[in-house]
């Protein structure tokens, strides 16, 4: 009985504690769900719910024929935490390593996956930091790579990259964009409103390793990728121009080389390009290795200034005196006003007295003596154009250059484009109207000037210039078309084909045959004139061409400029050489046919010899026969005794230039 | 007097307090009658439970199965997303190729092309087949 008691005791009070902890535990999970269920709830939420932004994808840029300009793709970079890195991961801690050891090792490893310094890298990863960025713009084989060297600490993150496939390309156009893909320069920036598209959302319910919990919330908010631009730039077209720039440079020896080609009749820019260039995928770094070195050693200030000089876009942005290529809106203004006729003589004594001043003409020491207006015009001769812009009078001047569109910007879809610098309508005087007849004293834009000087390849209609004439989706579908905008009309369409017919003459019989594309009938003029300087004007020269072709049918207007070229100056030597080039190629590319005069048949007919057939001969006695007809060659492979001519091209029996180039080939 | 009436007049005294002295009749407790557990019952018992436990295994199971789905199709998402990237940087690489100024560089230098003289340009309009055949006219024309 006695035991019966105790037991039942000893039961009794262990059932009155369990109960006791039951009930305590109870009391808790209440306190818990009830009296903090709402708090607890809310910080759960809050730990659990991911709002991971998707990332739009930024548009493409095509050319006019939808090839990629420039486009996005992904990278990684690479990133650090010091504190973890030092600690090592699983086998540097086997192998016991010292903290110096284990950093030296993972530096080392890192620098060479990397292709850095190994000092840099070991800066980077022992930085006083909780988050260390040691490399960007990685590609997934390099990313493989770090990931295999499982150093602990290091982490792979994605990002998106803008990637220009050309290179060094269009790139003061295109512009860039900054390291959060947002548009810097250029077209980029221009259009970042299209292009950069609409951030997505994904609010999950994920644990702490990143991963959706299978019963948590989800809302997915799609992003919606920016839109393409579709420029009006021709990428064979600009190709060709700036091989020309680079050959040009090539033999001017000149400081820049920069030119602008548009399509009269619609304001289209089918290419645009300046020298040096630089590759937007690496726009801080000059192409040329001296620049480079040169930048390197420069202050921060200093390398923002040559940055800046680099990207900046000349032919939109900056402005030049034109020289005698703006003689052409003082002869349509006259021509216009009914003030002189294409016929009309006029007398160059060398030199004009203009109120207290002396201006000469550019051949004072041989004046042209009596001459017409369209032989003015191929002769340059600056008297002439003094004479006519008296006639027009300063007031009318000033109307025309705001109707050429000379006083305003064009309104070219680009950022920062420039305005010209003119005189002062009141104070500019006769000298000054003087000598703005003539291209001084004025300062434009070279696509002021273009734009200009193409409404007379449109029958008078000055039209808008643009980059860019539609925006498509990410399935290449129009989503939106820009029309062409024509802003009035210049001169009557008659004035029109008249300047057409002087600027034809010049490249045919005055000063800018240099730039005769045979086959084809362009129009032009030439343009030199003394860059301003400190207040002054200085030696160095622009030197510049401005024409259409073809003539009958403009389908391009071109201008090209050339900045400080060494030894001979003129626009004549220097700018209508490089013209001629473009023009060949685009001309050809535009599927225009070549109609040649009968002096041109002769000339080539003359200037002509018949191939003869070298197939089968030993190199040199194919030399030889090839010389013997005034006939260069160039010889593909090894040039050595057992070189026998398998095939050549000039077929034998065709017709080549004399002095031009047959191409032998080997086994 | 009666019981009865002894009773009523103890009440009565009582009641001018308030307090009402009803007789009480003693309730009777009833008397917990022993379950007897059947076998039938005992079956019962142990179907409820075996089809709980059926239940919550399910329940498990299904659970599972839906966290395993979840997670490969994150996989799946994410490999889908690395082939995009990866598409992303080819197709830049075959741009890059394929540019003008690449193809021209290969044409000239590794193939020994050369650009034709203007004279050996034969323009060929689509509307206007020659009735020797292209093929014909362009060697005449090409060759003079």
């Amino acid at each position: 009985m006695k035991a019966s008691i105790t037991s039942k005791k000893r039961i009794l009070l262990a059932c009155t504690a369990l109960f006791a902890v039951m009930a305590l535990l109870c009391f808790r999970v209440g306190w818990i769900q009830i009296v903090k269920g709402e708090e607890y709830s809310k910080m759960a939420l809050e730990q659990q719910t991911r709002d991971v932004p998707i990332e739009a994808k930024r548009g493409i840029i095509y050319d006019t024929n939808h090839n990629e300009l420039a486009i996005s793709a992904t990278c990684y970079s690479v990133w650090a935490r010091p504190a973890n890195i030092a600690e090592g991961n699983t086998d540097q801690n086997k192998r016991k390593l010292t903290k110096e050891q284990i950093i030296d090792e993972n530096a080392e490893a890192l620098a060479e996956v990397l292709k850095m310094d190994e000092d840099e890298v070991k800066k980077l990863i022992t930085k006083e930091q909780a988050l260390v960025k040691v490399d960007k713009y990685l590609d997934k084989d390099t990313a493989d790579k770090v990931r295999q060297l499982k150093i602990y600490g290091i982490e792979l993150a994605e990002d998106v990259r803008r990637y220009y496939p050309m290179g060094a390309f269009l790139a003061h156009t295109l512009g860039s964009v900054t390291d959060d893909n947002t548009g810097l320069s250029g077209l980029e920036l221009q259009y970042n409103q299209y292009l950069s598209g609409v951030e997505g959302r994904w609010i999950k319910n994920a644990d702490i390793q990143g991963n959706d919990l299978a019963y948590g919330e989800e809302k997915y908010y799609q992003a919606e990728d920016g839109m393409g631009l579709v420029l009006t730039i021709d990428e064979t077209i600009q190709h060709y121009v700036e091989k020309s720039l680079e050959t040009l440079q090539e033999n001017t020896g000149a400081d820049r080389v920069m030119a602008l080609m548009m399509d009269p009749k619609t304001g289209d820019i089918l290419a645009i390009g300046q020298t040096p260039e630089f590759d937007p995928n690496d726009s801080k770094t000059p192409l040329d290795k001296k620049e480079a070195a040169a930048l390197e050693k420069m202050s921060d200030s200093k390398k923002m200034e040559y940055w800046n000089g680099m990207w900046r876009n000349f032919l939109i942005s900056d402005v030049y005196e034109p020289g005698s290529t703006f003689k052409l809106l003082t002869t349509a203004m006259a021509l216009e006003e009914g003030l002189a006729t294409v016929k009309d003589t006029f007398h160059c004594a060398g030199y004009t007295k203009v109120a207290d001043s002396t201006l000469k003409c550019w051949r004072y020491y041989q004046p042209h003596g009596t001459q017409t207006l369209e032989e003015a015009v191929g002769n340059s001769c600056n008297p002439v154009f003094i004479k006519l812009a008296q006639k027009i009078g300063i007031e009318r001047f000033y109307d025309y250059l705001e109707t050429f569109g000379i006083t305003d910007k064009t309104g070219i879809d680009f950022p920062g484009e420039g305005t010209s610098l003119l005189q002062n309508e009141d104070t500019a005087g006769p000298v000054g109207l003087a000598t703005m007849g003539y291209g001084h004293g004025v300062a434009v834009t070279p696509i002021q000037l273009l734009t200009a000087i193409s409404s007379f390849g449109n029958e008078g209609k000055l039209v808008q210039p643009r980059f860019v004439k539609a925006l498509v989706d990410e399935d290449g579908k129009t989503v939106k078309e820009f029309d062409v905008k024509v802003v009035r009309q210049t001169v009557s369409k008659e004035t029109a084909e008249e300047i057409c017919d002087i600027m034809e003459f010049v490249v045919d019989e005055g000063g800018a045959g240099t730039a005769k594309v045979p086959g084809y009938r362009v129009g032009g003029k030439t343009g030199t004139a003394l860059k301003a300087e400190k207040g002054g004007y200085s030696e160095k020269t622009y030197s510049s061409f401005i024409g259409m072709a073809p003539m009958d049918d403009p389908q391009v207007a071109l201008l090209i400029i050339v900045d400080n070229p060494k030894g001979v100056t003129y626009g004549s030597t220097t700018a209508a050489p490089g013209a001629k080039l473009i023009l060949q190629d685009t001309l050809r590319y535009l599927d225009l046919q070549p109609k040649y005069t009968e002096e041109e048949q002769e000339e080539l007919g003359d200037n002509q010899v018949v191939v003869p057939d070298v197939v089968g001969e030993g190199l040199d006695d194919a030399i030889g026969i090839l010389g013997g007809e005034g006939l260069e060659y160039e010889a593909s492979g090894k040039q050595d005794d057992d070189f026998i001519v398998q095939d050549q091209y000039p077929k034998a029996g065709e017709k080549i230039d004399k002095g031009g180039t047959v191409y032998l080939y080997r086994k | 007097m009666i019981a009865a009436e002894q009773w009523y007049q103890h009440q009565e005294n009582y009641q001018k307090y308030g307090l009402d002295m009803k007789p009480k009749t003693e309730r009777k407790k009833p008397q917990p009658q022993k379950r007897v557990f059947t076998e039938k019952d005992k079956v019962r018992i142990l179907a409820l439970i075996l089809a709980v436990g059926i239940i919550s295994i399910g329940i498990i199971i299904t659970s599972s199965f839906a966290a395993q789905i979840k997670y490969e199709t994150n996989e799946i998402l994410t490999q889908n997303h690395m082939l995009e990237s990866e598409i992303g940087n080819l197709n830049v690489e075959l741009y890059a190729a394929t540019s003008i100024e690449t193809v021209e560089k290969k044409a000239t230098k590794d193939l020994d092309m050369v650009y034709p003289g203007s004279k050996q340009v034969v323009y060929v309009k689509g509307g206007n087949v020659p009735e020797d055949g292209f093929a014909q006219t362009m060697k005449k024309q090409a060759y003079n």
